[in-house]
């Protein structure tokens, strides 16, 4: 079960635009996945196109750029292990203000790219309006934002004038990341994902924040500036981020109907936002019966599928979370039985075929290198059994002394059907020979002390 | 959902004339034309405003003349708006009306969430004061460098030059462009120019509109407001608005 309650996205046509017939050039959108150790992550994105004359595809740019930005966080966040420590948490924060970036301006330039040569192909064949003559990134321009949440920390970056408000569980709401202008850029000038220099505006808008083991429950509150721009002052907003956060999760309708009020009582805007809940150890939060994880509006919403070998998609909460440990347990030094979710685990994968088991588990093989290459221990796996139980069986497979699958006591205290415990075997002798999966990439990974 | 306690609102959108009234604006019904332009436009101006309730718009005028004074001091809804005419005489203190503006344009009194707003400085003369200071104090303020600056030039005696320089640069290329002094030359045309004005470019600037803005500061594009096409009947001096009095 993952400590993040599922978010919430949500973007509504301005009401200026709206009166004009014009659609909204403003996207949200979130997605949920796993990371390459099981855990859950989710992804949330807004932005917001430019409204000038020149900008006539910037309603297109903004949903590109949802889309690239989710894609490529995804991509990254399947294929990295999370990790632990102080140096992991800095390549994270790097991969936030640079490398990522980096991989989705690249993305988002060939999105356009090929977005303007499919209306170039439909305007010669008659089907599209009027086009400008030559292409430009500009006319796709945008502003963007991505958050990252994961049991371990959670982060943020973009370019542009978007918002990011956190809000404590007695109500208490911060303004965590805001655009700052220069004062020689006129009027409502912005920073854009056209800019040849966008990948370099992001890093002042990035940050990572580790999640202690005790963190208590908070909220998060992204926004494209129309929601801001339509509140009188600043402590209006707040205030308003204050009472989406903590106030009974309201269904689709009612999110979009108090958007469109707030714009039409207010800038006239655009206006989206996404919503997450950190649940903590100590007050989780009870879920509205019925309350299903919520697609978002279909005016901004894009479903990612992740990357090969991880689950993907959205998941339905149908209970609170059982309280997290304080800290990660280190493994008991006799044999003991499995936790509950293990046995579970094991007695499921045993109603599948043999060619199942060994599926699933190559699906795994990621984890299987990562013990034993001891840059993951079973204790962490064991330790995110909620959230990850065949990741939990695994890790209860491990000897780390032997590095290889346990024998003897422990062995038969996973209670493992033929096939389970072939298919398990299999892998262990697969990583002793050196397996044949390609070695990590990019995000360098700190040696475990010895 | 119950809507929260929190209290939403329109955007402020600031529009300001500054209003040549030295001596020289009593000769050919100038003055007059201008009261009567500016007061024949307020319904118009109301009606954008009604358009775009988003834009709370709000008016106030500077006259100057042997010095410069705020002829409506309070900011005021156009719908509200009952102009007092202005009275010609005395030289023409440009570059105080600026410092008065520039001023009004701080922050505070300005809200950090108003539109850009727009300015009209109206002359039929040159500045008899120091117009570089002025002009240097007022661009000092953030909200004078977003806000819309247009100028109209009444006669042939207006300075262009200085006129232009309250604008911005230049565009170039020729021909007439709104970036550039708007020459009235008897009151068909100030009118038009003053109906432009106060509704189009009003409209305009009401529409929140994003654009790109540059790393090191400064714009791609020209301008804080797409300003919309002047009115094709001032575009050529030779269309029929009447004999050129002034």
């Amino acid at each position: 079960m993952s400590p993040w309650q599922p978010a919430t996205a949500c973007s509504r046509p301005g009401a200026a635009h709206q009166r004009r017939g014009q659609g909204s050039q403003d996207w949200a959108a979130t997605t949920q996945l796993r990371s390459r150790e099981g855990l859950p992550l989710q992804l949330l994105a807004v932005a917001d196109g430019h409204g000038g004359r020149r900008y006539t595809r910037s309603a297109t740019g903004s949903r590109l750029a949802c889309e690239s930005a989710l894609a490529a966080a995804a991509a990254a966040l399947a294929e990295q292990p999370l990790g632990q420590g102080s140096a992991t948490l800095e390549a994270w924060r790097r991969w936030l203000a640079v490398e990522l970036p980096q991989q989705i301006q690249a993305d988002w330039l060939e999105a356009i790219e090929r977005d303007w040569e499919r209306r170039q192909r439909e305007e010669s064949q008659g089907e599209g309006q009027d086009e400008p003559a030559a292409f430009s990134p500009l006319l796709y321009g945008t502003t963007l934002a991505l958050v990252v949440l994961t049991p371990r920390w959670w982060g943020h970056t973009g370019l542009g004038d978007w918002d990011l408000v956190r809000v404590e569980v007695e109500g208490a709401a911060q303004l965590l990341s805001e655009e700052r202008a220069a004062a020689d850029v006129p009027g409502e000038a912005t920073a854009s994902l056209c800019l040849p220099e966008a990948a370099a505006l992001w890093a002042p808008r990035a940050a990572l924040h580790p999640l202690p083991a005790r963190q208590g429950s908070f909220s998060l509150l992204l926004s494209t500036d129309g929601i801001r721009k339509s509140c009188a002052t600043d402590a209006d907003f707040l205030a308003l981020a204050a009472h989406l956060a903590q106030g009974t999760a309201p269904g689709d309708a009612e999110l979009a109907e108090l958007l469109d009020r707030i714009s039409r009582e207010g800038s006239g805007d655009d206006v989206s936002l996404a919503l997450a809940h950190w649940r903590g150890p100590e007050h989780p939060l009870e879920r509205p019966p019925g309350q299903a994880v919520r697609a978002p509006l279909a005016v901004g919403v894009v479903a990612l599928a992740a990357t090969a070998g991880l689950a993907a998609g959205l998941l339905a909460l149908r209970r609170p979370p059982p309280p997290k440990p304080a800290a990660v347990p280190s493994l008991p030094a006799g044999p003991s039985p499995p936790p509950p979710l293990v046995r579970q685990e094991v007695q499921r994968l045993c109603g599948q075929s043999p060619a199942a088991i060994l599926g699933t588990l190559r699906s795994r093989r990621a984890q299987f290198e990562e013990l034993r290459s001891g840059r993951l221990t079973p204790a962490a796996l064991l330790a995110a059994a909620d959230e990850d139980p065949l990741g939990a069986l695994i890790g209860a497979s491990f000897d780390p002394a032997q590095r290889t699958m346990v024998q003897g006591t422990p062995r038969g205290g996973l209670r493992l059907c033929a096939a389970l415990e072939l298919a398990l075997q299999q892998q262990w002798l697969d990583q002793s020979r050196g397996g044949t999966h390609p070695p990590p990439a990019a995000v360098p990974i700190p040696e475990p002390t010895p | 959902m119950p809507f929260p306690n929190v209290r939403l609102a329109s955007r402020p959108l600031h529009f300001l004339y500054l209003c040549d009234c030295s001596g020289s604006m009593a000769a050919q019904g100038k003055m007059q034309a201008l009261n009567q332009a500016i007061r024949q436009s307020l319904p118009g101006m109301a009606e954008v405003a009604r358009q775009n309730p988003e834009a709370r718009l709000l008016v106030r005028a500077v006259r100057f003349a042997d010095q410069a004074r705020w002829h409506i001091a309070e900011p005021t809804p156009v719908e509200e708006l009952q102009w007092r005419d202005l009275e010609a005489g005395g030289v023409t203190a440009m570059g105080e009306a600026l410092e008065l503006v520039a001023a009004a344009l701080a922050t505070p009194p300005m809200e950090e969430r108003a539109l850009p707003p727009v300015l009209v400085l109206i002359s039929d003369g040159q500045p008899t004061d120091d117009f570089e200071r002025g002009l240097r104090h007022l661009l000092r303020q953030p909200w004078a460098q977003k806000a819309v600056r247009l100028a109209i030039a009444l006669g042939h005696d207006a300075d262009l030059e200085v006129l232009q320089q309250f604008i911005g640069v230049d565009p170039g290329g020729g021909g007439r462009s709104a970036r550039r002094p708007l020459q009235a030359g008897n009151a068909t045309a100030l009118a038009q120019y003053i109906q432009w004005a106060s509704t189009a470019v009003v409209g305009a600037a009401s529409m929140p509109t994003s654009r790109v803005a540059g790393a090191g500061g400064g714009a791609y594009d020209a301008g804080s407001v797409p300003l919309p096409d002047l009115p094709p009947t001032v575009l050529d001096p030779t269309d029929d608005v009447g004999p050129l009095v002034w």
